[in-house]
């Protein structure tokens, strides 16, 4: 029965394979064909890059990383505290749901420029602007979660003498666990766009201000280095919250 | 909550009890004027075709619906809300399949704020008793439909409650596992001196189980007719092979067939 559980064994080598082949054919195509280096470099010219570079792609990591972390956190907390409200009152759920899917479907990155003008160049606005990319997705999952509980269960949690609270709590809340996790997925990678964006237009500092610098510089090996620094970042913090998935359903059993 | 009364004779008492749902366009008239009464240690069975409003009945005996007319009592007091005394059966489990089956057996100490230690032995012991022992910290998704059943079962009994409300618990089984089901419902309530009210559209179940029989009406339901079962207690199984628990069953095929008409 157990076995059901656990995820069926995962090949990672044939992934890899097909990531090593693009690096080859990338190398050998920039060899051959003489690309200029500030067009394309290679990935050998993007390796030294990132050696060369790397306590200033560091320092900048730990700007861009501890900021979209740290929004991701607010846009979680936030987000499911804005989807418990609108659970719980009908009211508001009224007045802010149709302005929530409306806000969806905006191109939310646009706004940047808005968070400059009124917070100001520098870690507020970007932070605030993080957030606000990455709260949706969450608050709308969390939504959704919590309105897929069972009808019966809620009513036999009724039965049992529970109120509105419990119910939320014992019924509600555990069954839009795998939506919450859902909804952070996707909220894990829109706070590195967020804070990316952010340090395009509004930073002195952090992986997006560097690729801005470099790119002003003309030095597009450390434009390729800081977005591969990018990528690791989110990647991490999409596996630290894929991890923290699997150590829920492991404590809880939750299933899709 | 108080205590009831010992005095009072009855767990349970619909007074002219209606009940209308404001459906659109047309209020649907679901329960009409139903009054009887479940003496304390009585088991009662209500008899009827499915969507004829005897759900409603029970789910109001739970207190999760109102009645629009007449009055509902628990032990001489006004039932206005789901009671502590009052355990509940459904026609699904309704296990949290998040929570253990141990987990599941407790959770209306959960929600009373009932210290675990307190009902620890009782849950245990009801495990054991329905024959899920060693599966208590099993998932509900580890267990087959029967056995999520008799989970259940230990949940709506686990805070000892006087009135056992089950609305056809066993109409999601197999007709192998709900016999099963009947004997071991059997077995645990005639060790008790519980009152039950069991809803249900299996005549065999009500014979076997019940002291006495209300058979309903059609939507809206009324009382149609009561039967006063004649079987001695303590009943096995062994029971519904006879002649005479035959002759009940016909009887009760044949009223329930004439109120159709």
């Amino acid at each position: 029965m157990s076995a059901t559980l656990a995820a069926p064994p995962r090949v990672h080598w044939l992934p890899l394979l097909v990531g090593a082949g693009v690096l080859l054919a990338w190398d050998l195509a920039v060899r051959w064909a003489h690309v200029p280096q500030v067009l394309l470099p290679s990935p050998g010219s993007v390796a030294a890059s990132l050696w060369h570079a790397a306590p200033a792609l560091a320092r900048h990591a730990l700007a861009t990383g501890g900021a979209a972390t740290g929004a991701f956190l607010v846009a979680v907390a936030a987000g499911m505290v804005l989807a418990a409200v609108m659970m719980l009152s009908p009211l508001l759920n009224r007045l802010l749901y149709p302005n929530l899917l409306l806000f969806q479907l905006l191109p939310k990155v646009a706004l940047g420029p808005l968070f400059v003008v009124w917070l100001g160049i520098g870690l507020p606005s970007l932070f605030a602007f993080a957030v606000f990319v990455s709260v949706f997705p969450v608050a709308v999952g969390t939504l959704a979660g919590l309105r897929a509980a069972d009808p019966n269960q809620l009513r036999m949690c009724r039965a049992a003498g529970g109120n509105d609270w419990q119910c939320f709590r014992h019924v509600r809340l555990p069954t839009s666990m795998p939506y919450v996790f859902a909804g952070a997925k996707v909220a894990a990678t829109m706070a590195f766009t967020g804070a990316t964006v952010g340090e395009f237009i509004s930073a002195n500092a952090g992986l997006g201000y560097m690729v801005m610098q470099a790119q002003a510089r003309s030095d597009t090996p450390l434009i390729f280095a800081a977005l591969a620094v990018l990528c690791v970042l989110g990647a991490a913090l999409y596996g630290a919250v894929g991890l923290a998935e699997d150590a829920a359903r492991r404590r809880w059993g939750t299933r899709r | 909550m108080p205590e009831a009364p010992t005095l009072i004779a009855e767990a349970i008492r619909f007074d002219a009890v209606g009940k209308t749902f404001p459906t659109r366009p047309v209020p649907l008239r679901a329960v009409e004027s139903v009054s009887f009464a479940v003496r304390r240690g009585e088991f009662l069975a209500i008899l009827g075709p499915s969507g004829c409003g005897k759900s409603t009945l029970l789910m109001m005996a739970a207190g999760l619906e109102t009645p629009t007319e007449g009055r509902l009592e628990r032990g001489g007091v006004e039932l206005v809300g789901p009671h502590r005394q009052t355990g509940v059966m459904f026609q699904d489990a309704t296990l949290l399949p998040w929570l253990s089956v141990l987990d599941n057996v407790l959770f209306p100490a959960t929600i009373r704020r009932i210290p675990r230690a307190q009902v620890l032995e009782a849950a245990m012991r009801l495990i054991e008793t329905v024959g899920l022992k060693g599966f208590e910290g099993a998932r509900p998704h580890e267990l087959s439909g029967g056995m999520r059943q008799r989970a259940a079962i230990c949940r709506a009994l686990v805070l000892d409650p006087d009135l056992i409300l089950m609305d056809e618990p066993f109409s999601a089984l197999d007709a192998i596992t709900r016999d099963e089901m009947g004997d071991v419902l059997l077995d645990l309530w005639q060790h008790t001196q519980k009152s039950a009210i069991f809803v249900t559209h299996s005549i065999r179940e009500a014979v076997l189980l019940a002291d006495r029989v209300l058979v309903m009406s059609r939507r809206p339901a009324t009382v149609a007719e009561e039967l006063v079962v004649p079987f001695p207690r303590p009943r096995t199984p062994a029971l519904a092979d006879s002649a005479e628990f035959a002759a009940v069953v016909a009887h009760l095929r044949g009223v329930i067939a004439r109120n159709m008409a």
